[in-house]
């Protein structure tokens, strides 16, 4: 019997694919730290092939699906939660934004186009800002590096305000002190809580915001 | 044999569940909001267990200020177009800001038939083991019905049947897991629920923002 038990116990590892759920060889840490899709066998050795096993040609009567797990690229905890959501779905975000802020005015396609973002860690504001005008160039339309500026009387004051007067208010003095140009337009990417891991976007045109569905 | 060795359940969040939650459940992020919960029954929850899903949903967000209606679908695969079939509220009737749409699935099932002979041919020592991996997928929408935020969330529950899983885990979580660490008793359920509950409340959260931007933007068009 107990040759029995350690010959099973000596050839289980062998016999089982290595399972990304925690376990003895696995932290849950480990584990959380991946994000994974199950596949068919089929598709998966398309994909990696020659590690998947798939049925023969006539079929074998067993469904075998594959669970394709990618480690994310920082540990979690290592960023704050906010900047890791954000950041996470960063490509996709400033596409879907400039998408809609480029098929709500299509008649901008032959304006500048300008990119902020106004988000508390500035690190990150950079990196959505940069994204954006990505997204922004891809689309076909022409963005500058060009920033704009407020007086430190005006940021104070606009610092003040609730963020659906703010932005507003910001949009009209750039238009006014001639940063915002007739022929620009400006993109801006908003944080507008700081319990949302979600970004939203305003334009900017001849002084006027709009907010971005 | 499972029933009466017992049986160690292990979860593992495979996508959605496990992204950052910025938000505190137990805040009133939702204040003054009018909510409208529905569970859609399906091959991973059954009626009852939606219900239950549904109020302790309800709940979660009633607790963060929003005024809830909960409801359960009769809709199912072979008919999603069912009406409703039941309909529960604690309190009067709400105007419904935001709708929320619950509708869990199973996606795989695999059931070890050579770990069930190893485990038989050990008397249990090696474990059995079964895994199924459910979606649970969110629609949350407006009062228009405007689609603001839609994900699924994935997971899987590994259940290792069998003594050595159940004697082998409690020993190692007794003397050498950390506690966080830890598989025996409810843990997988616990980690499970706060997973869920945790991007919910994110997600109703940020709904309750884009709604927002969404009225502004409607009031707002430039030209």
């Amino acid at each position: 019997m107990e040759i029995v038990i350690l010959f099973a116990l000596t050839i289980l590892p062998m016999l089982l694919p290595p399972d990304p759920a925690p376990g003895l060889s696995r932290s849950k840490e480990r584990s959380r730290s991946m994000d994974c899709i199950r596949i068919s066998a089929e598709e998966a050795s398309a994909h990696y092939p020659g590690q998947v096993i798939t049925s023969d040609g006539r079929g074998d009567y067993v469904e075998r699906t594959a669970m394709i797990c990618r480690q994310r690229l920082m540990r979690p905890g290592l960023r704050d939660a906010r900047d890791e959501a954000v950041l996470n779905a960063l490509d996709a975000t400033t596409l879907n934004l400039a998408t809609s802020a480029e098929a709500r005015r299509p008649d901008l396609r032959e304006h500048t186009w300008l990119v902020d973002a106004y988000y508390p860690n500035a690190k990150v504001g950079s990196k959505i800002t940069f994204s954006t005008k990505n997204a922004l160039m891809g689309l076909g339309l022409q963005v500058a590096d060009r920033t704009l500026a407020l007086n430190a009387t005006e940021v104070e004051i606009i610092q003040r305000l609730h963020p659906d007067e703010a932005y507003p208010a910001a949009c009209r003095r750039y238009a006014e002190n001639g940063t915002l140009g007739k022929e620009d337009a400006l993109l801006a990417v908003v944080s507008r809580d700081r319990r949302a891991t979600v970004l939203h976007a305003g334009l900017c045109v001849d002084g006027v915001w709009a907010w971005i569905e | 044999m499972g029933a009466a060795t017992g049986c160690v359940r292990v979860y593992q969040p495979m996508s959605g569940l496990h992204q950052p939650v910025v938000v505190d459940p137990t805040a009133p992020n939702l204040a003054g909001v009018g909510l409208a919960v529905r569970c859609v029954p399906g091959k991973e929850l059954n009626h009852t267990e939606s219900a239950a899903l549904c109020r302790r949903v309800g709940t979660l967000l009633e607790n963060q200020g929003a005024r809830v209606t909960t409801s359960i679908s009769a809709a199912t695969e072979e008919d999603p177009y069912a009406a409703l079939i039941e309909e529960q509220s604690d309190a009067a009737p709400v105007t419904t800001e935001l709708s929320l749409e619950l509708r869990a699935e199973r996606t795989h099932r695999a059931n070890n038939m050579l770990s069930w002979a190893i485990a038989v041919g050990t008397l249990s020592l090696v474990p059995a083991r079964l895994e199924s991996s459910f979606a649970q997928t969110v629609t949350i929408r407006d009062a228009n019905g405007f689609q603001l935020v839609s994900d699924t969330l994935e997971g899987r529950i590994v259940h290792y049947y069998g003594v050595g899983a159940v004697v082998g885990n409690f020993v190692l979580d007794l003397l050498w897991r950390d506690k966080d660490e830890r598989l025996s008793g409810n843990t997988a359920k616990r980690e499970l629920s706060a997973d869920l509950y945790g991007r919910l409340s994110q997600m109703m959260f940020n709904a309750r923002m884009q709604a927002e931007v969404l009225e502004q933007a409607s009031a707002s068009v430039p030209r």
